[in-house]
């Protein structure tokens, strides 16, 4: 087990821009296809599968700390309850590799989400959605930094394709975005840690803004909405995005101490999954400053199962 | 850990060589999408990735004088529209369609009829 505390909730904390927040959904609006982000999940409500989500990330070392290799193993699945209303469960395995100390690794702490699509414009490739995320406080391993509290998260997602640009703007049609922004709010604002003596140390637990944002060019809407390339084993099933993922205390002596990444990369596109494969870059010194990878194998339920588990359990076709 | 690798492999595997059905993607269309022709085309034809459902599927050819074309007919997983002769100009197509599971989709393109 490592040898500091410091060195695990760093890790764990760096973990939040690696992992997916939750499972995303198999998501048409209109002509428009949003595919499911590994750190913004996208708007929409669906019956999916994210297995395995693999990531890995050198953290730096600090004055007190060696460096340390944070390596994720997660799961998400959602479900649809109803056509319009979710809910999802998630699990990240992390392997911690402290330089010179002996790991840990275990199960970070379990989450939960509810999602309702409450508005989609299919002309303009609109989508509007809120949701509750909750992180399970206890659930998970102490030796990997999982929090003894749980972590309630109210977010709005939102997606906009812009397939209704002009003609003469005709070749950035294929661009799309989707944005989520959240407030998590612990369950516990402050955390006793015993240090051997009477009075033990205290770590606030603040509330945080996080922000996440998806911009990208997807080349099948191009090939089949706009230009057809001449590519079409390449351009019916490859997106190009860049993902962005921020969070920001609100309080306590952190206070807008903001930390993020940077997340280029591509989506492959197949019939019952995709593929996904992004560079984590850290988006200031606060952050960090080495690069990672992050790669995950994402399931499409409803097309897998359409008659089964891949379907809504009341109500609406498959 | 390697049980776990098994697992997903094994149903990659089993996707692979299933003959479940999935949402329909346009895979290509003649005239190509966003294309320009010399002469008037005989119809739209649009080729999907999933076989189509004939009576929810569908599409349209409008013009510089509206809609042209005729009722479109589906075989598989290919959707024709025959068209009528079209002076030079652009045409838009818009189609949506469902496949065999249910699953829809929709789009559209644009094409031009030169001289």
């Amino acid at each position: 087990m490592p040898s500091t505390r410091s060195i695990l909730l760093a890790a764990a904390f760096a973990l939040q821009f690696c992992l997916p927040h939750e499972a995303a959904a198999h998501c048409f609006i209109g002509a428009r296809f949003f595919p499911a982000g590994v750190v913004s999940d996208d708007p929409c409500v669906a019956d999916e599968l994210s297995l395995p989500t693999f990531s890995t990330i050198q953290m730096p070392a600090t004055d007190t700390d060696p460096a340390t290799r944070v390596t994720s193993y997660s799961f998400d699945y959602s479900k649809r309850i109803t056509p319009d209303l979710g809910i999802g469960v998630g699990g990240n395995y992390l392997k911690l590799t402290p330089q010179g100390l002996r790991g840990a690794s275990g199960w970070d702490n379990f989450s939960t989400s509810l999602k309702y699509q409450l508005y989609a414009d299919a002309p303009h490739e609109f989508v509007l959605s809120f949701g509750l995320d909750a992180d399970l406080g206890g659930t998970g391993a102490k030796r990997v930094g999982a929090d003894s509290f749980s972590t309630l998260t109210p977010q709005i997602y939102a997606g906009k394709g812009f397939g209704d640009l002009p003609d003469s703007l005709a070749y950035l049609r294929p661009f799309g975005i989707t944005g989520v922004v959240g407030y998590g709010i612990p369950t516990r604002a402050e955390t006793l840690i015993p240090n051997g003596t009477p009075t033990p140390d205290v770590e606030f637990n603040p509330r945080m803004l996080n922000t996440s944002l998806s911009v990208q060019y997807s080349l099948p809407y191009l090939q089949s909405n706009v230009r057809d390339t001449g590519f079409a084993s390449i351009a019916n099933h490859l997106i190009p995005l860049v993902e962005f993922s921020f969070q920001t205390p609100v309080n306590t002596m952190q206070k807008g101490q903001t930390v993020g990444t940077i997340n280029p990369g591509f989506v492959w596109i197949e019939r019952y999954y995709q593929v996904s494969v992004q560079a984590i870059i850290p988006a200031n010194s606060r952050t960090g400053n080495n690069t990672g990878v992050i790669a995950q194998l994402h399931f499409y339920l409803d097309d897998i199962f359409p008659n089964s588990i891949g379907k809504p359990i009341f109500g609406g076709r498959p | 850990m390697r049980k776990f690798a098994s697992f997903i492999i094994a149903l990659a595997v089993s996707l692979l060589a299933t003959g479940a059905f999935a949402h329909a993607m346009l895979d290509h269309a003649s005239p190509a999408v966003g294309a320009s022709v010399s002469g008037s085309p005989g119809a739209v034809r649009l080729w999907f990735t999933e076989a189509l459902e004939p009576r929810f599927s569908g599409a349209e050819v409008t013009g510089p004088v509206g809609r042209v074309g005729g009722r479109a007919s589906v075989s598989g997983n290919q959707l024709t529209i025959s068209l009528p002769h079209l002076a030079p100009g652009a045409y838009r197509v818009n189609w949506h369609v469902i496949s065999v599971d249910t699953h829809k989709t929709e789009g559209s393109f644009s094409f031009e009829v030169r001289p």
